[in-house]
């Protein structure tokens, strides 16, 4: 069975899930909160549309809301199934582990991007309030991009889950380790020699050249590359490790 | 030509042999049984078979494909339902034979009537035991497979196990392979062509289910 056919049915299997559910209502639920107290505290002219818009996405990250909704649904997906047993199920196909493994990145890679468009286009309704630069219409595929890189971070974050998972049926564990991983990622670059090579750093790097800074080919090369090889580094990890796991459960 | 092939098939978990040394063969069109008290290493034994587990030694073959190298390879043209059936228990029966009939790029329908699913409205959560083993042998049902192994199908209620060994010797006629496991001696003898006694991890008796020494089971 093709990456296709086990994507489909991640998906289709995802997106009914009580724990997508919720995840989608908890972000929305952040978003018009976030946009209601600025509607009510920022008068029009005093604010821009776009960035209530960049602010609210940065502001769910920040909290970390968007990559505990990511490290949770990838640890459910991999961790929950393995304890539940219906990872079980689905091994008993004729179907490859690391196309399951591709198969669930790309079903929570849609899910994300889901979510974090969604919260621009919620954003965007409640932006109409204070108006948006002339240059708007140009701007909006810089905004999709600034979008993409927020669902890529948390694809990393995906990514090590799945790593961990494959060693963990404990979501819990799974979870917590995860986070781990990220809140190292940040603290790491405060390190000057280090902080070049880090996906959050790059990811800074992409996003001040999308707000419209200095765009330099060479370091948005070397940005772009670094967080694919992150992402990919660590799905190929988590497909070796999957590869050779014994499925006890 | 043989459909299962286990040669010197060992796993061992910590220091511990679960499935020690085990040795046989499943011609095509042939109802195996593997019998065995709880423990005795059966679940493991499917597992080792379905590639979900890989050997410490040995080899398994189905159908001149090796399972623990190319595991999807091996199951294509396989039904398995492997240990406690486990499904996604937020959807209901029908949904979970959607997705897994979607997977394998087949129509549902043909099972539930098969088997007489009457439960498909029902969420998984709610289903008893029994209702969930029948919907795993429904998932294994689907594609139509050429050879099934099947964890303790006849565990149910006497209504759905007739039902159950009247579909199994039905697949026996249309030429497939089964592999069946169980507890009860009684079933090898009345549906299998070919037995293998577990104790322990070993299999102490192997062969036609009239020459099979079942001492040391439950009868």
């Amino acid at each position: 069975m093709n990456v296709y056919r086990v994507t489909r049915f991640e998906v289709s299997k995802l997106f009914r899930q009580r724990i997508a559910h919720a995840g989608f209502i908890v972000v929305f639920l952040v978003c018009c909160v976030y946009c209601v107290i600025n509607w009510m505290t920022r008068p029009v002219g005093s604010y821009s549309g776009v960035m209530i818009i960049t602010d609210n996405i940065s502001f769910q990250n920040s909290l970390l809301i968007l990559p505990f909704l990511a490290i949770l649904v990838a640890a459910n997906s991999v961790s929950g199934e393995l304890s539940s047993g219906t990872l079980r199920t689905l091994l008993t196909r004729p179907v490859k582990r690391d196309n399951v493994i591709v198969g669930k990145f790309l079903a929570e890679f849609l899910y994300m991007c889901l979510v974090v468009y969604g919260i621009a286009l919620l954003s965007f309704l409640f932006a109409i309030r204070w108006g948006f630069p002339e240059d708007f219409i140009s701007f909006i595929p810089r905004l999709l991009l600034i979008c993409l890189v927020y669902v890529l971070i948390n694809m990393i974050l995906a990514a090590f889950t799945f790593v961990v998972a494959s060693q963990s049926t404990s979501i819990a564990l799974t979870a917590f380790a995860s986070l781990g991983f990220y809140m190292i990622s940040m603290l790491v670059e405060f390190f000057n020699k280090i902080q070049t090579y880090m996906f959050l750093n790059n990811a800074q790097t992409l996003f001040q050249m999308l707000m419209g800074g200095p765009f330099e080919l060479r370091s948005t090369y070397f940005s772009v590359g670094v967080i694919l090889i992150y992402t990919l580094g660590l799905l190929l990890i988590a497909s070796v490790l999957w590869e050779k796991r014994d499925i006890r459960s | 030509m043989p459909a299962i092939t286990c040669t010197s098939l060992t796993k061992i978990f910590d220091k511990n042999p679960v499935v020690d040394d085990i040795t046989f063969e499943v011609e095509e069109g042939a109802i195996a049984g593997i019998v065995g008290d709880d423990g005795a290493g059966k679940t493991t034994l499917l597992k080792l078979l379905t590639g979900l587990l890989r050997p410490t030694s040995g080899t398994c073959t189905l159908f001149d494909t090796d399972v623990t190298r190319n595991p999807a390879r091996g199951l294509k043209g396989v039904g398995c339902l492997v240990g406690e059936p486990a499904f996604y228990e937020e959807f209901t029966a029908q949904k979970n034979l959607e997705l897994f009939a979607a997977l394998a790029q087949v129509d549902s329908d043909g099972v539930t009537d098969l088997l007489g699913i009457t439960f498909k409205s029902t969420r998984v959560r709610y289903l008893t035991p029994a209702m969930k083993k029948l919907l795993g042998i429904a998932v294994a049902f689907l594609a139509e497979p050429k050879l099934l192994i099947l964890d303790e199908p006849l565990n149910l209620n006497a209504s759905a196990q007739g039902l159950v060994k009247k579909l199994l010797k039905e697949q026996k006629e249309k030429g497939n392979t089964i592999l069946f496991t169980t507890g009860i001696p009684a079933d090898v003898k009345e549906l299998a062509t070919y037995g293998v006694v577990l104790k322990e991890g070993k299999a102490v008796s192997q062969g036609a289910p009239k020459t099979l020494d079942f001492k040391g089971v439950n009868p």
